[in-house]
């Protein structure tokens, strides 16, 4: 008996039949094109979140996507001593909880490297304390339904405004001793200080983008994603560089790949839109603080 | 699967519909047919006492301190050595606090240090898409048993590894650790008989391996070993065996009378005649033509007449291996 | 500390350690190559008979990759999965457990692998002409014998190659069992190296580049289209690195193409019933 490709949770297929799909794949491929809920091509679904709603955490954030997926994102620290031979970036420790699915389940290990990836050194080296010690950070991540649409945009806004919120206890020791901290917590120091945006040095957020022949649309929909050619995960950060970048599975309507020009469409405009996104992002995070 | 069958065959036979779905429809039948014939020829062609030539690559990975591919015909297997270092903890005697029965007339009790510590590690793997049958997950049942029939071979029938070249001394001469060797049996292509074949890689990857001289260092506790390549060292293997695999196939047929065999012994199946025969049997011999070890399952031949068959095409088999690998 | 893995043979109880050297020699032996030079590659189709289609690569020395690729489709699909008017490929990726340096690999798919085989997939997916085989499944293992370097999270270029070998390998492997493509894929890698971010071609984890972004593509050179791209590390948009890191590899990956084009030309033309 054949062994079928194990179904995960991001792979069950779109209850459309291939007319449907043929009609999706027209009109998205129309100059302009048309999307099945009249969005513009870089227009986000709109989006609510909340920041520190798990008090016993260092740091937490709640999104909720209009189609009904909802994301939590809980940030804790503990003290570790330093290991010579230790890459940096195994400071930081990302699990993500699929709901429905299983822990080896292909899009939780997907999500999980990814935003591994995207936080990259930067934040490693945020979490010194001084040449022996250093924090280390487990982000766990839950969503709490089983996605209707690819959660690589959602849990990578999460983490990003549970990191902006984070708030590690301030050392009160001197340098060289063991670390001891302050017991009062409104001394705690945030993560990421009041002025990391202006100065740029904040996490990267990673979008999704699918392209149909030559458009190219952010924050596609299943059904979207169901009939692209292509469908990438940018990350990119608040310099407008390219952080890293990985391909998801798309649809099977067409067949074949997608021209360089479309890939080199699709990075220029991650720019501007990365940068609407991150301007968004600081509003929330000024309304919550 | 395609086969060769020869023109002549095929004529004598009358056949109405390709050989190949014939093969599919009556499988027992069209290997008797093929067995029936003067003189018994095998769908693929070899006689029934014939064993599939076998080539031998040692060494061809990086990363392994003894490696060996074996190809018998269709059926290839990769078999990689890696020594690790199991550190005995302090207090920690060669018999971990657990009673060991000493069986008498058991020469040394040096296996029993293999064995107690675990010392070798053999394994198989199947689901690399050697053959339709065996996919990626969770070993098959087959591929268990064949698992623990290689590790029986290696710790009790042909005990080729003593505890002697595995131990690490400290300059004072007690045991403070063991090299412990975790020998993979990746099988890439499978057509029938991965017994001997995936056995016949084990001796040639042990017989290959180099381990890195292994010092103990008193200040630091732990095992230092020496990177230079010129100071690494062979196993010390004892006797070395080998086994030959066989199945039996009955003549259902009426043609040829009393005189007619009643069975035919195929010496290495391939994959076709394993399926069609459920009578196996396996000989170990070791050196000096020893017969170490007999397995026969299934099947109501007459044992004394197959039996001494399989012996004398072992020996021989043990000789061809013999040149192949030392 | 994993389980020990009840259905197979497992070593000490006591937790055995891969041997500590004196001293690390890295010495590289070999002339590091140009960057512009790629590694020998050699690519035989056929070499697992019970398979549809079956390839194995390997790298020339010093590189030590190698890696197996087998075929099986398109078969049908169990019942359970319901109708789908296209085939459904699958791919699987198994590191051997004496591939890697350092630690012994488990016999049970860790996180890498299934991530390395999403990507695998995503890469032939679209080569394939999946309409042509409606109800059917074809299936795709790659075992890796061998690689270059290690291959923890954390070191990129090991990582990658393997991948990019393993789809140039499957690539051959679908050609060689007559599954009718769109166009073969081939898998290439760049990488901007040092301080100056200068390109390397076919970089290899042995060669000792302090790699600031890398870029694996797999191409269709017959399409010019890419299937899969996945970087690494930071590239800047303005400044044109991504669009050059990017080109480089599909460079890369033309050229490999005539090696996978030498290796399936003896099937393709059988099949084909071309004389050449």
């Amino acid at each position: 008996m054949a062994p079928v490709a194990n179904p995960s949770a991001a792979t069950a297929p779109t209850p459309l039949s291939p007319a449907e799909l043929s009609y999706l794949h027209s009109s998205l491929s129309l100059r302009p094109p048309i999307r099945p809920d009249s969005r513009k091509p870089a227009q986000f679904r709109p989006l609510t979140a909340e920041l520190d709603i798990l008090p016993s955490t260092h740091g937490s954030s709640r999104i909720v996507w209009p189609d009904g997926g909802e994301c939590i994102v809980g940030i804790k620290a503990e003290v570790e001593k330093a290991t010579p031979n230790k890459d940096i970036r195994s400071r930081v420790e990302v699990s993500v909880e699929v709901a429905g699915a299983r822990d080896d389940d292909p899009l939780a290990v997907f999500l999980a490297s990814s935003v591994g990836d995207t936080l990259g050194q930067k934040l490693a080296g945020r979490l010194e304390i001084g040449e022996r010690w250093h924090w280390k950070l487990y982000i766990d991540i839950l969503l709490l339904t089983p996605p209707v649409s690819h959660p690589a945009t959602l849990l990578s806004l999460a983490v990003h405004l549970g990191l902006r919120c984070t708030n590690l206890p301030r050392l009160v020791s001197a340098a060289d001793e063991d670390p001891l901290f302050d017991d009062d917590w409104d001394a705690a120091l945030p993560l990421y200080p009041s002025n990391a945006a202006e100065v740029g040095d904040v996490p990267a957020v990673t979008l999704l983008v699918a392209a149909v022949g030559e458009n190219i649309f952010f924050d596609p929909t299943r059904e979207e994603m169901a009939v692209a050619d292509c469908v990438l995960a940018v990350s990119v950060d608040w310099d407008g560089k390219i952080v890293g970048l990985r391909t998801l599975e798309s649809g099977t309507v067409s067949e074949g790949g997608v021209k360089r020009k479309v890939i080199k469409k699709v990075v220029e405009q991650c720019v501007p839109v990365g940068k609407e996104v991150f301007k968004s992002l600081e509003g929330i995070i000024k309304a919550g603080f | 699967m395609t086969t060769t069958t020869s023109t002549t065959t095929a004529a004598t036979m009358g056949l109405s519909f390709p050989a190949a779905t014939f093969q599919k429809l009556s499988p027992s039948s069209y290997l008797q047919r093929h067995l029936q014939c003067t003189p018994a020829t095998r769908p693929s062609g070899r006689s029934p006492s014939t064993f599939r030539p076998a080539t031998l690559h040692t060494n061809a990975l990086s990363h392994a301190h003894g490696s060996a591919v074996v190809r018998t015909g269709d059926t290839a297997v990769v078999c990689g050595v890696r020594g690790e270092i199991l550190a005995l903890t302090s207090g920690e005697g060669r018999t971990r606090g657990r009673i060991v029965v000493e069986r008498v007339g058991v020469e040394d009790g040096e296996d029993v240090e293999v064995k107690t510590h675990a010392l070798v590690v053999p394994n198989l793997e199947l689901g690399t898409g050697c053959s339709r049958d065996y996919h990626p997950g969770p070993p098959t049942d087959f591929a268990q048993t064949t698992a623990e029939r290689l590790r029986t071979l290696l710790l009790d029938t042909v005990p080729l590894v003593p505890a002697t070249t595995l131990r690490i001394a400290d300059a004072v001469g007690d045991v403070k650790a063991y090299w412990v060797l975790y020998i993979d049996v990746v099988v890439i292509s499978l057509d029938g008989n991965v017994l001997d074949t995936a056995w016949a890689a084990i001796v040639a990857a042990l017989k290959s391996v180099r381990l890195p001289a292994a010092i103990w260092d008193q200040d630091a506790e732990a095992v230092i070993c020496d990177p230079t390549p010129e100071n690494f060292r062979s196993l010390e293997l004892m006797e070395v065996g080998y086994t030959a695999s066989f199945v039996v196939c009955e003549n259902d047929g009426e043609e040829g009378g009393e005189n007619a065999e009643k069975e035919w012994v195929l010496s290495d199946p391939d994959e076709f005649e394993e399926q069609v025969c459920c009578e196996k049997i396996t000989v170990a011999v070791g050196a000096g033509g020893k017969i170490v070890r007999i397995e026969k399952s299934g099947g109501l031949s007459d044992v004394a007449k197959t039996l001494p068959t399989c012996i004398s095409r072992a020996r021989e088999r043990y000789q061809q291996w013999h040149k192949i690998i030392s | 500390m994993a389980m020990a893995d009840r259905r197979r043979i497992n070593g000490p109880t006591g937790a055995t350690v891969p041997p500590v050297f004196l001293e690390q020699t890295l010495a590289l032996t070999a002339p590091r190559r140009a960057p512009d030079e790629l590694r020998k590659i050699f690519l035989k189709t056929s070499l697992t008979p019970p398979a549809t289609g079956s390839a194995f690569l390997e790298l020339s020395a010093p590189s030590t990759l190698k890696l197996t690729a087998s075929v099986y489709g398109p078969r049908p699909l169990p019942p359970s999965a319901g109708f789908s008017p296209h085939a459904r490929l699958s791919a699987e990726l198994k590191f051997a457990p004496f591939s890697t340096a350092g630690n012994r690999r488990g016999y049970v798919r860790d996180a890498l692998e299934r991530d390395l085989s999403t990507q695998l997939q995503v890469a032939l997916a679209r080569s394939v002409k999946t309409a042509t085989y409606p109800k059917s499944g074809i299936d795709v293992f790659v075992t890796v014998l061998d690689c270059e370097g290690s291959i923890d999270d954390y070191n990129t270029l090991g990582i990658m190659q393997a991948l990019a070998g393993a789809i140039t390998c499957a690539s051959a492997a679908i050609a060689d069992a007559g599954i009718e493509c769109v166009d073969l894929v081939s898998a290439g890698i760049a990488a901007a190296v040092g301080e100056q971010g200068s390109l390397v071609m076919d970089p290899s984890p042995l060669d000792g580049y302090d790699v600031k972004a890398a870029a694996l593509v797999g191409y269709m050179a017959g399409r010019d289209e890419i299937t899969l791209l996945w970087t690494k590390g930071e590239l800047n948009i303005e400044g044109g690195d991504f669009e050059s890191v990017v080109d480089k590899a599909v460079e890369v990956a033309t050229q490999i193409r005539t090696v996978l084009n030498e290796a399936v030309k003896e099937r393709v033309l059988a099949v084909g019933g071309v004389n050449s």
